[in-house]
């Protein structure tokens, strides 16, 4: 519960609006609250059901990849994309990609922000973009999407999802993008007739919307970085005495944590989709499988705790339950159980929905080419993004001390 | 094993006796025990009676569970077009509310669900809930022994245009304005209500024409230009009725009341006159000009007909300057708050006093039919379907945040 109190508390901080608010329930409607607390990044909900760092922020990529690419195929506004990518970040803040699919979650986000910014598309549209980007992904012979069952299921799954953002969201669908005041910032530079200027500030600031700087910072930081981080690349100098960006209430250090936030991007190993799958259907299984076993210790205690409430000595249930609590093993049981255990919770997923259907179909036809060389590419992986993170190090220390130079040279000039 | 205790779950366990549906019971029992953190369970309030009906819904008032005096309307959001998920109006009049905020507009305090439960098959019903206000206009209306003296109408009015004008100035129009989304509070304050038809606009450029859809706004208080099929309106459309509910200030139930879209045309044009070039320079080119049968050599007749009711020259001045066929003269609500009406005595007076001396509640709703013959004019009477999906066909290019 901590990591939403906490959240919620900032909520009600990070008010700019100067009009009382009235707070009747916890939750306060303003346009102004998006930025999230250090500690959610530091323990997401997905890291708590196990999955690493590096596969969620891989998985938070790619879903936003994802959106982009199906908003072009829907001829949605860029506003839209941009939107959307914004619902499935926050979404995952506090929902876990183990228990929530993140493809899923990304249609009924694209979906919900076609709505919200006024250029509404069908479900049906939605559904057969991302079948048709899958199937280009995978380099398959494109085949369109059968009316089935499977569809229709689908077609329920993305509709649940988009409640589900409106309920995580509180109905807080607005986003304040920062498109706008990249304009209007430009304008003010006297700098609005450059189009490569404007074009590429444009272009880091929805490449940044696969990071976490919209959760971080306001918008205006974000704009202020998106001109800086161009200004840089393209070698124009802009006012620094004072610093222009002052003017926007700005700090050099924010624009600075933006801009690099912005270039690890670019610095990450191609995300490669199937391996993702693959981590989290091994997770949500584990997961599953805990769950199970959950239940029936509970359906055990509870057995017990009648027997129990026949004799008046008997403690409560919760005691029980926190007893059994004790001797769980922490995250990730032992393999054996994860494999017995797994088949066993398939059977009452099929039922569930198609969609998890196919990801199982696909991952069980991995795992019978061969399962210990799948392992192994995933160790094998592992390495690699070890030495990517290591290398991303020197480069951000690289990036630093060039741009410190490049200001030094910068104050030189002026 | 944690992951089952993780943060955000539910601590409350399965508890089933029965074996054999226990994967079902507890997939169930996980769903009901679901949180949502920043979207409250309705049961929060206790239902108290029912207030309103539309095609828009059901309006409840309720009471927060908490504490016995905090009064708040529910309004449920209509699911029933479930194939295309959350419906798009909903979506609208919950971001427009989010952003308006204004002592003359109704205050969204937040959304609530229901648990989703077996008996709903896990979809929950989304409740919108406003703060409680006692009356609206078209209620007190309808009741003989509700007063308005001069001063008192100018208060509402004067309410009126300043929530059409801020409003207007967010970019946002109404597109339903009528007595009965017009609420007064028991301290006299007004509030503009139902924003179920909404919608930003924006101010249309050079050779990008906006394309609304012209299905909106409840017959009566339609105006001329949307039932001439024009497609790139703006504030105006609001203000013809703030217009016709001044008007109903002093006649006491709404001035034209035409049963068709035709017939609504005519009683325009019996008041205020033919609709020609003359007057309203560009009207020859809206779609339906010359498709709709319009009444021709008609004398502007408004002063001449209210006069009896609206004795005051300076309302009646005001409300032909509100009543203008042509949207571009038609007063905009910054010019009629500017006008000699609000600033002559008597001047406007608050209505808290009045009020008081009425303790029951008056809606629309509730009140006695006023008018035998008539349809009541709600929502769902026929004459002025809503046309909440005609809205999805227009093509959307604006916005405003």
């Amino acid at each position: 519960m901590t990591a939403t109190t906490v959240q919620n508390s900032t909520k009600t901080n990070t008010i700019t609006s100067t009009k009382p608010q009235k707070n009747y329930g916890k939750i306060v409607l303003t346009l102004y609250n998006c930025l999230l607390p250090e500690s959610t990044f530091k323990e997401t909900p997905s890291q708590a059901d196990g999955l690493d760092i590096e596969t969620e922020t891989d998985l938070r990529i790619l879903g936003c990849e994802m959106i982009q690419t199906a908003g072009i195929l829907l001829k949605l506004p860029q506003v839209a994309m941009a939107t959307g990518q914004i619902y499935l970040q926050r979404f995952y803040y506090s929902k876990s990609f183990v228990r929530y699919p993140m493809e899923t979650t990304a249609m009924g986000s694209i979906y919900l922000a076609s709505k919200v910014e006024e250029k509404p598309c069908r479900i049906r549209d939605v559904i057969n973009v991302f079948h048709h980007i899958k199937q280009v992904r995978a380099q398959k012979t494109i085949s369109p999407l059968i009316v089935d069952q499977n569809y229709i299921e689908l077609k329920n799954q993305v509709i649940k999802a988009e409640r589900r953002i409106l309920k995580e969201l509180g109905f807080c669908v607005h986003v304040k993008h920062p498109h706008k005041l990249i304009v209007v910032y430009l304008q003010l530079l006297q700098y609005e007739k450059n189009r490569q200027l404007m074009q590429m500030s444009w272009n880091y600031m929805n490449d940044a919307l696969r990071t976490d700087v919209f959760m971080r910072f306001p918008p205006e930081t974000i704009a202020c970085a998106c001109i800086y981080l161009t200004a840089r690349k393209i070698g124009l100098p802009l006012p620094n005495n004072p610093h222009w960006f002052s003017l926007f209430d700005v700090t050099e250090d924010d624009i600075r944590e933006v801009s690099l936030r912005i270039l690890q991007l670019y610095k990450r190993p191609k995300v490669i989709a199937e391996d993702l799958e693959l981590k989290v259907d091994m997770l949500r299984k584990i997961y599953q499988a805990n769950k199970h076993i959950q239940a029936q210790k509970d359906r055990e205690n509870s057995k017990a705790d009648e027997k129990r409430a026949e004799s008046p000595t008997a403690s409560t249930s919760k005691d029980i339950k926190r007893d059994t609590r004790k001797d769980k093993t922490p995250k990730t049981p032992p393999l054996s159980s994860k494999y017995h255990s797994s088949h066993k919770s398939k059977k009452e997923r099929r039922s569930r929905s198609p969609y998890d259907r196919k990801r199982e179909y696909s991952s069980k036809r991995h795992k019978s080419r061969s399962r210990d060389r799948e392992m192994d590419r995933s160790r094998e992986r592992r390495v690699d993004d070890k030495r990517g993170r290591i290398t991303m190090r020197k480069y951000d220390d690289y990036e630093r001390s060039k741009s410190s130079r490049d200001l030094r040279d910068e104050k030189r000039k002026h | 094993m944690q992951n089952v205790n993780a943060p955000r779950e539910p601590t409350q366990q399965v508890i089933s006796t029965s074996s054999t549906i226990l994967n079902m019971r507890e997939k169930e029992k996980y769903i009901e025990d679901f949180e949502f953190p920043y979207c409250d369970e309705s049961s929060k309030y206790e239902k108290v009676a029912k207030i309103g009906q539309g095609t828009f819904g059901e309006v409840f008032k309720a009471r927060a569970r908490n504490s016995n005096k905090k009064f708040v309307a529910m309004k449920k959001v209509l699911m029933d077009n479930e194939k295309e998920g959350f419906p798009i109006t909903a979506l609208r009049e919950i971001k427009i509310l989010q952003l308006l905020k204004h002592e003359n507009v109704v205050n969204l305090i937040e959304i609530c669900r229901t648990k989703a439960t077996l008996h709903n098959k896990y979809r929950s019903t989304f409740y919108l809930v406003f703060d409680f206000c006692e009356h609206d206009l078209a209620g007190l209306l309808s009741n003989v022994n509700v007063k308005f003296s001069l001063g008192e109408i100018k208060k509402v009015m004067q309410q009126l245009l300043n929530g059409l004008y801020y409003i207007h100035s967010n970019k946002i129009l109404h597109r339903d304005m009528k007595a009965a989304n017009v609420l007064i509070t028991k301290n006299g304050i007004l509030k503009l209500a139902d924003f179920g038809l909404a919608r930003a606009f924006s101010v249309a450029k050079s050779g990008q024409v906006n394309k609304y859809t012209n299905r909106v706004v409840t017959l009566w208080y339609r105006p001329p230009e949307l039932l001439l099929g024009d497609r790139n309106y703006g504030p105006p459309v609001d203000m013809w009725g703030a217009g016709c509910i001044m008007a109903e200030m002093w006649t006491r139930s709404p001035i034209m009341q035409g049963p068709t879209e035709q017939q609504q045309l005519i009683l325009i044009s019996q008041l205020c006159g033919s609709c020609t070039p003359d007057v309203w320079p560009g009207v020859e080119h809206l779609d339906l000009y010359n498709k709709m049968e319009l009444p021709k050599g008609q004398k502007r007749k408004v002063k001449e007909r209210l006069k009896p009711y609206v004795k005051d020259p300076y309302g009646c001045d005001l409300l032909d300057k509100l009543l203008q066929l042509d949207p571009a003269k038609r007063y905009d609500a910054d010019t009629a708050l500017n006008h000699d009406f609000f600033w002559t005595d008597p001047m406007p007076c608050d209505l808290a006093n009045m009020l008081a001396q009425h303790t029951q509640s008056m809606f629309e709703y509730l009140a006695p039919p006023r008018r035998p013959g008539h349809l009541r004019h709600h929502h769902h009477a026929g004459a002025q379907p809503k046309p909440s999906g005609a809205l999805q066909d227009s093509t959307y290019q604006d916005r405003v945040f």
